[in-house]
């Protein structure tokens, strides 16, 4: 499957912060497809899947990197997450700060990587999701 | 009550006791937040660190959108 244009450019926001600290993580979208795509009614897990020789992460392999954001008709905010497991992208999460995700396919939004709560966060081994 | 049901009403638990911890901290301190009103602050809640991320609203209530649970 290839990427939503919303997914594309959730990556891309996403690697233009972090671009210096993780090079990998370009290389490997450059050549990742989509495994999975799940819709709930808060948001989605797009699961990626990568070549088994693509570059990988050395060090810091199991994070997650929070918090690009989109505003939406109305200004309905949207957020996203970007998981690494072993060194390789794994999942990209979108949610929502509203009711509901608004639709499965939307592409009227801006989106932007906000430095003040945009973080790199090492993950435990019990990983919790509200919805 | 189904597994479902009490996975479904623990997960409400889990929620409802991140809100009351974030509100809480809305009210006596100001959260920082960017220019779309969405925070994202590290929380101990229950003894779990937690990275919660949400949106404070105009009239000073807080909206909880994820939280995941992190090492400390």
């Amino acid at each position: 499957m290839e990427f939503s244009k919303l997914e594309r450019d959730v990556l891309d926001a996403f690697l233009d912060e972090n671009d210096e600290r993780y090079p990998q993580l370009r290389s490997q979208v450059a050549v990742a497809s989509v495994k999975s795509r799940d819709f709930t009614s808060h948001g989605f897990f797009t699961k990626l899947e990568l070549p088994l020789d693509s570059q990988r992460i050395p060090r810091d392999s199991r994070f997650f990197i929070a918090l690009v954001c989109a505003v939406f008709e109305g200004g309905a905010a949207l957020g996203f997450a970007l998981f690494v497991e072993d060194g390789r992208l794994e999942t990209i999460e979108g949610f929502t700060y509203e009711r509901g995700w608004p639709r499965q396919d939307i592409c009227d939004y801006k989106l932007s990587y906000h430095r003040s709560t945009g973080k790199v966060i090492a993950l435990d081994y019990a990983t919790q999701i509200v919805h | 009550m189904d597994q479902n049901s009490e996975e479904r009403a623990a997960r409400v638990r889990a929620y409802n006791a991140v809100v009351a911890v974030v509100e809480s901290a809305a009210y006596s301190k100001t959260l920082p937040t960017n220019e779309i009103g969405v925070f994202g602050e590290f929380f101990v809640v229950g003894g779990t660190k937690l990275y919660v991320t949400g949106r404070l609203r105009p009239a000073g209530n807080v909206t909880v959108a994820n939280f995941w649970a992190v090492p400390d």
